[in-house]
């Protein structure tokens, strides 16, 4: 089971969106390096949800429940986007913020930090260790 | 052209759950729109709005001298 985050403005799609509707299929990717790592996703994988723009935090933890398929929302006959299927697993207790996760000599390194404009990027064991830790969120190990 | 804009972001956003690309989508619709009406320079923002999006439109001259705003909302999502 790998580790994700995703970036989303959460005036467009936020946290609580998909808390509401208890699932959502996450489109709207049109970098290579992105779909790549959503190609990447299995069924189980853990996906960190990050509010850019606005709040700019980890604020929630999601599940990958459908892997990757062809994302509709792209132009008829484009079949390179792709999106995944996610569910909600619990609310970040304390959201991680970037100055927090810039500031961390475990987090400061991560993919979305050095990328800034990759939407979806890879999670290390140490860095969602650090997440879960500095939000307040007991779960299991990553990779059992 | 409001009327054809709000048809066509009414068609690809009404009956939707929200979701991260939805937005881009809407978008889209209004750029195809404003791109047949010979508008080549526009921004378009796409935000939510209680349970709907708002959309605003600027359309932009050659000179990026701002020449007319559109400000559509989508219900029923």
């Amino acid at each position: 089971m790998a580790a994700w985050l995703g970036k989303t403005e959460p005036f467009k799609f936020s946290w609580d969106d998909l808390v509401r509707q208890g699932s959502t299929f996450w489109d709207g990717v049109r970098n290579a390096q992105a779909r790549n790592n959503l190609q990447a996703m299995a069924v189980g994988d853990e996906f960190f949800l990050y509010h850019s723009n606005e709040g700019l935090a980890v604020v929630g933890l999601a599940r990958v429940v459908g892997a990757a398929r062809r994302d509709p929302s792209a132009d008829e006959g484009d079949d390179r986007w792709v999106g995944v299927d996610l569910a909600p697993v619990a609310a970040l207790p304390r959201p991680v913020t970037l100055k927090e996760i810039k500031a961390h000599p475990t987090l400061m390194g991560m993919a979305f930090v050095r990328q800034g404009r990759l939407s979806v990027s890879p999670v290390t064991d140490a860095e969602r260790e650090t997440l879960l830790a500095l939000g307040g969120l007991s779960l299991p190990a990553a990779r059992p | 052209m409001e009327e054809e804009l709000q048809d066509a972001v009414e068609a690809v956003a009404v009956g939707q759950n929200m979701r991260p690309g939805l937005p881009g989508v809407v978008a889209t619709a209004a750029r195809g729109v404003l791109l047949r009406r010979g508008f080549g320079k526009s921004q378009v923002n796409v935000r939510q709005e209680g349970a709907g999006l708002a959309v605003s439109i600027q359309l932009i001259d050659g000179r990026a001298t701002l020449v007319r705003s559109i400000h559509l909302s989508v219900e029923g999502l």
